[in-house]
């Protein structure tokens, strides 16, 4: 699987990281990949209402279901799989989204995907929330967490 | 309120430096006098009964073990907002980090002897030499606060009176680093603290501080440096050079 591109959102749609682990890739400027992250969270919020079946509490990777927040009654956009690339949904019971842009692929990697998301979000509790200088909701700028991140790309690709 | 802050012997006006019997260490240096009694007063206050009517099975239990995440939580938001907003600058947050250890190195102090004394030996040893002593930090008292012992323990080749206890990865600051507005910065101020606090107790009066000298795998390996006062090696050389 190779990874092409890491975002991560805040529960209002800024985007606060992004990373390109496969090298080569072309970047977009600054105010795009906010853009584009301000979209995906709107098509999120869109999807997770207008699902056929009645809204079902949010079971996620952890099936809580609980604390759950208004906009993710349903799991709203998981996946998404074009001719060019597949994307990849992780939304956390607090509203933070975990998106990662691989190579098309098949049914096995949008499990592995799952798991790459799973790991991702266990370094950033534990290398951003426990890091008392970082201020919840902003850019993440933290050395020890791009490391793990990278860490953690690198075993799959 | 007044009589809680001085209690019973302490009519007696205070001195600044040296162990008062009744109050215990005076002063560190850092610390003011009321500190020190606001210290002496939370180092000797009952300890919350987690269990009540088991009060001391938790302060005898071998080894209690609470969870790494819930205490880096709190010491984050001690830094935060206890610290980070109302320092000036580095200094004064890491003197302050360094005064909220020092209470309780006095305790830990106090609870070692208290858990490895055994009916068969009630009375544990006192420490009387520099190096025994710091072995027994470097071992013991390691264990007990962080569950593993520290990585090393060097003399200063350039000053006599400077020891260095060094942790490879020190727990508390294990997740994060300060950014590169506060390189200098090393929050195990508050290990430092601890170390002083329990030297000190131990009538080897001595200032610590926390230095950051990252090594390859290790961003924050810290090193302690411990820098003893003339009178305590002054006494070292008195009883023990022959």
């Amino acid at each position: 699987m190779t990874i092409y591109s890491l975002y991560i959102l805040n529960k209002a749609g800024g985007l606060i990281y992004q990373t390109d682990p496969c090298p080569g890739l072309n970047k977009l400027s600054a105010n795009e990949y906010l853009v584009l992250a301000g979209t995906l969270h709107g098509v999120h919020a869109i999807a997770s209402r207008i699902s056929p079946t009645a809204p079902t509490p949010n079971t996620g990777f952890f099936g809580t279901g609980k604390a759950v927040a208004g906009n993710c009654n349903t799991s709203g956009l998981k996946s998404l799989e074009t001719d060019a690339f597949a994307m990849y949904v992780f939304q956390t019971v607090t509203g933070l989204k975990f998106v990662l842009v691989t190579a098309p692929g098949t049914r096995a990697q949008a499990d592995a995907a799952e798991l790459v998301l799973c790991r991702i979000y266990e370094c950033y509790a534990d290398y951003v929330m426990k890091n008392p200088y970082y201020s919840l909701d902003m850019p993440i700028r933290c050395d020890m967490f791009d490391e793990k991140v990278v860490e953690v790309t690198q075993v799959v690709v | 309120m007044s009589s809680l802050i001085n209690p019973s012997l302490s009519h007696t006006p205070p001195s600044t430096r040296g162990y008062n019997p009744a109050v215990g260490v005076l002063s560190n240096g850092l610390l003011t006098t009321t500190d020190v009694q606001h210290a002496f007063i939370a180092a000797t206050a009952p300890s919350i009964a987690l269990a009540p009517g088991k009060r001391n099975s938790m302060a005898l239990r071998k080894t209690p073990e609470i969870s790494l995440s819930a205490l880096i939580y709190i010491f984050n938001e001690l830094i935060i907002n206890y610290n980070f907003n109302q320092s000036s600058n580095i200094a004064v947050l890491e003197k302050k980090l360094n005064a909220l250890g020092y209470p309780i190195g006095i305790k830990a102090l106090e609870l070692h002897s208290t858990r490895s004394a055994s009916p068969a030996a009630p009375e544990t040893k006192r420490f009387t030499r520099v190096l025994d002593v710091l072995q027994y930090i470097h071992t013991h008292i390691w264990t007990m606060l962080f569950s593993k012992t520290a990585d090393n323990l060097e003399k200063s080749q350039d000053n006599a009176d400077e020891y260095m206890i060094i942790d490879n990865e020190p727990p508390l600051t294990k997740y994060a680093k300060p950014p590169k507005e506060f390189d200098q910065l090393n929050c195990n101020a508050f290990v430092a603290g601890i170390l002083e606090g329990l030297l000190d107790a131990a009538y080897f009066s001595c200032s610590v501080s926390a230095h950051t000298v990252p090594v390859d795998g290790f961003p924050m390996r810290t090193v302690y440096l411990i820098k003893f006062s003339r009178s305590v090696l002054e006494r070292e050389f008195v009883r023990f050079s022959r």
